[in-house]
C-alpha cells in the first residue's frame, strides 16, 4: 500500500517537474476565433516555433492588436517601446485567454498542466482554467473558464508556419526615466514654461482646429499641446544629444 | 489679369462644347463665371503656411482616427529629438515640427502637410539603429518639404471645387467640415490605399537619405532597414507599405550607388538604450 502510494507520489512529481508538452508537434499558423455564450469576442492568430510561440489577439475587426510572446520560459506582452511581463500588463480579457495557446511557456511556475498520451487536456493559471480537445492536427478547442465566464477559443485554419525567430524575439522594455536621467534636460521632470524662445512660429495655423469630417482632431490636439509643453525641455536636451551623438551640431563640438 | 483672361477662355470653351446639347450659353451668369475665375486662380496659388498646417491637421486626425498615439513619451522624445536633429537639415528648418510614434504593428510612416511626421512602433522594431531612424524620418520629412501629399490633395480638384464650398470659414481656419471631409479622403486614400507617385517616393527616398548625412548619419542603415523590409514583404504587417510604396529591393538598388563610401554615426547602442533590447 505504501509502495503504491509512493510510486504514485514519484510519478506525480516527475509529472509536474516536467514542462507542459506543446500544443502543435510542428512549427504551424493557426487561426481561432473567440466566443463568449456564442457571440464573437475576438480572433487569435497563433505562430508556434519549436521553442517559442506568438499569439495576436483582436477583440474585433477594428480593435488594435495585442501581441503575446511565450519564449525564455516567460509569457510577455509587447507595448510601445518594448515587451512587458504578463504580469505587469493592464489589458483585457485577453491576458485570460490567450495564455491557454502560449503553452509549452507557462505564466508561472505554480501554473498546472495535465497531459495524457503527450496532449495537454487541460491547463490551470492564475484565475484561469482551460480544457482542451484535440484532433489529428493538434488542439481544435479550447474552453477557458475565467471571471465566472466560459470562452471557446475554436480553431478555424492550420498551416506549416515558416516565421523566423524574429517573429518569437523579446525586447524587454526599459524605463524611459533611465535612458532621460542621462541627458541634462530632464524631459520628464516638471516643466513650468510652456513655449520656448526659440519656439518655431511658422506654420501655426488654427491651432485647435475641430471639423466634423470624422477624424481624431482631439488626438491631433494632444500632440499639438505635448509638443508645446515640451518644447523648451527638448530645446535644452537637444544640444546634449547631438553632442552624445556626434550628429547635428553635436558634430562640431 | 492674364490669369482671369485664360480662366474665363478655359471657361468658355469647356461651356461652349457643352453647347451642343442646348443653347445654354445665353442662361450663365456672369457674377458665376467672375467667382468660377478666382476659383480656379486661387486654386493655383501656393498654401500659405497656415493653410498649410489646417491641411496638415486634417490629414493627422484621418491618421489618428485610424491609429492611436503611444503613450510611451521617453520613445515619443527620442524619435523627436532624431526627428529635430534631421528636419534641422531640411529645406524648411524652422518649421514647426511634430514628430509621433503611433501604436500599430504595421511597418510604416506617414507624412501630414505642415509638418507631422509619424512613424509606427510595428517600423521601429524592424529597426536596429538610430542612423536607420534618422533615414526613414529624413524619408517623411523629404515628403513634406516637397509637398507631395499637398500636389495630391491639390490634383484631386479637391481644392478648386472646396474652396468655392469653404467661403463661409469655420472656427477661424479656411476649411469647414465639408473641405476637410474631402482632403481627409484624397490624403487617405494616397497614404493608406494607392500610395503617392513612384516618382515622389524615389525623390523622398534621395532627399532623405542626404538630409540623414547631412545630419551625420550613416544613411546607408537605411538600406539594412529596407532589406529586412524586403524580407517580410508578404506578411500583414506590411501590406499597407507593400501596396503604397516601391519594392523595397527597388528602392535598395537606386539607393546604394548613392550611399556608397558613406561614413557617420550610427548609433546603434543608443537606440537600443531608448528603444529597447533584443534578449535571445
Amino acid at each position: 500500500m505504501h509502495k503504491h502510494l509512493l510510486l504514485a507520489a514519484t510519478v506525480l512529481f516527475a509529472a509536474q517537474a516536467f514542462a507542459a508538452p506543446p500544443l502543435f508537434p510542428t512549427p504551424s499558423e493557426t487561426k481561432w476565433t473567440v466566443t463568449k455564450g456564442g457571440a464573437a469576442a475576438g480572433s487569435i492568430t497563433l505562430l508556434t516555433s519549436s521553442a517559442a510561440t506568438r499569439a495576436e489577439y483582436r477583440a474585433s475587426a477594428k480593435a488594435p492588436v495585442v501581441i503575446f510572446l511565450g519564449n525564455s520560459g516567460k509569457v510577455w506582452v509587447r507595448e510601445a517601446g518594448g515587451d512587458i511581463e504578463l504580469a505587469e500588463y493592464k489589458g483585457g480579457v485577453e491576458a485570460s485567454l490567450v495564455p491557454a495557446l502560449l503553452l509549452p511557456v507557462t505564466t508561472a511556475t505554480k501554473d498546472k498542466a495535465d497531459a495524457k498520451d503527450g496532449k495537454v487536456t487541460a491547463y490551470a493559471y492564475g484565475n484561469a482554467k482551460a480544457t482542451y480537445k484535440h484532433d489529428a492536427k493538434g488542439p481544435s478547442s479550447v474552453d477557458v473558464v475565467t471571471g465566472g465566464a466560459t470562452y471557446t477559443l475554436t480553431r478555424t485554419t492550420h498551416s506549416t508556419s515558416t516565421a523566423d525567430a524574429s517573429n518569437f524575439t523579446v525586447r524587454p522594455k526599459k524605463g524611459s526615466a533611465s535612458r532621460l536621467a542621462k541627458l541634462s534636460g530632464n524631459l520628464l521632470g516638471p516643466s513650468d514654461s510652456n513655449v520656448s524662445a526659440t519656439a518655431g512660429t511658422r506654420g501655426a495655423g488654427t491651432k485647435g482646429l475641430k471639423l466634423a469630417d470624422g477624424g481624431n482632431y482631439k488626438a491631433v490636439e494632444e500632440l499639438e499641446n505635448r509638443d508645446a509643453k515640451w518644447r523648451a525641455k527638448l530645446d535644452s536636451a537637444l544640444e546634449d544629444f547631438q553632442k552624445e551623438g556626434k550628429v547635428g551640431k553635436g558634430r562640431d563640438e | 489679369m492674364k490669369r482671369l483672361a485664360i480662366a474665363l477662355t478655359v471657361l468658355f470653351a469647356a461651356t461652349s462644347a457643352q453647347a451642343q446639347w442646348g443653347d445654354i450659353i445665353r442662361k450663365i451668369d456672369p457674377n458665376k463665371v467672375k467667382k468660377g475665375a478666382k476659383v480656379v486662380s486661387e486654386a493655383t496659388r501656393d498654401f500659405t503656411e497656415d493653410e498649410e498646417a489646417d491641411i496638415g491637421r486634417v490629414v493627422s486626425a484621418r491618421i489618428l482616427k485610424t491609429y492611436a498615439l503611444s503613450k510611451e513619451d521617453g520613445l515619443q522624445q527620442y524619435v523627436t529629438l532624431v526627428g529635430r536633429t534631421v528636419a534641422a537639415y531640411s529645406a524648411r528648418p524652422t518649421l514647426e515640427w511634430h514628430f509621433a510614434v503611433i501604436d500599430t504593428d504595421i511597418v510604416n510612416a506617414f507624412s501630414a502637410p505642415g509638418g507631422f511626421i509619424f512613424v509606427t512602433t510595428g517600423a521601429l522594431e524592424q529597426m536596429d539603429s538610430e542612423a536607420e531612424l534618422a533615414a526613414v524620418l529624413g524619408h517623411e520629412i523629404a515628403h513634406a518639404t516637397q509637398k507631395h501629399i499637398l500636389k495630391e490633395i491639390r490634383r484631386s480638384n479637391t481644392i478648386s471645387a472646396g474652396l468655392d464650398l469653404a467661403s463661409d470659414t469655420q472656427k477661424g481656419s479656411f476649411l469647414n467640415d465639408e473641405l476637410g471631409a474631402k482632403i481627409s479622403n484624397v490624403a487617405y486614400e494616397k497614404l493608406f490605399t494607392s500610395g503617392l507617385s513612384r516618382r515622389d517616393e524615389q525623390e523622398a527616398d534621395k532627399i532623405g537619405v542626404e538630409m540623414a548625412v547631412a545630419a551625420g548619419y550613416k544613411a546607408s542603415e537605411f538600406v539594412n532597414f529596407l532589406t529586412k523590409l524586403q524580407k517580410m514583404e508578404s506578411s500583414q504587417a506590411m501590406s499597407v507599405l507593400t501596396a503604397t510604396h516601391p519594392k523595397p529591393g527597388d528602392r535598395v538598388n537606386y539607393l546604394k550607388p548613392l550611399l556608397k563610401n558613406n561614413t557617420g554615426a550610427i548609433l546603434a547602442e543608443r537606440w537600443t538604450e531608448w528603444v529597447g533590447t533584443t534578449d535571445n
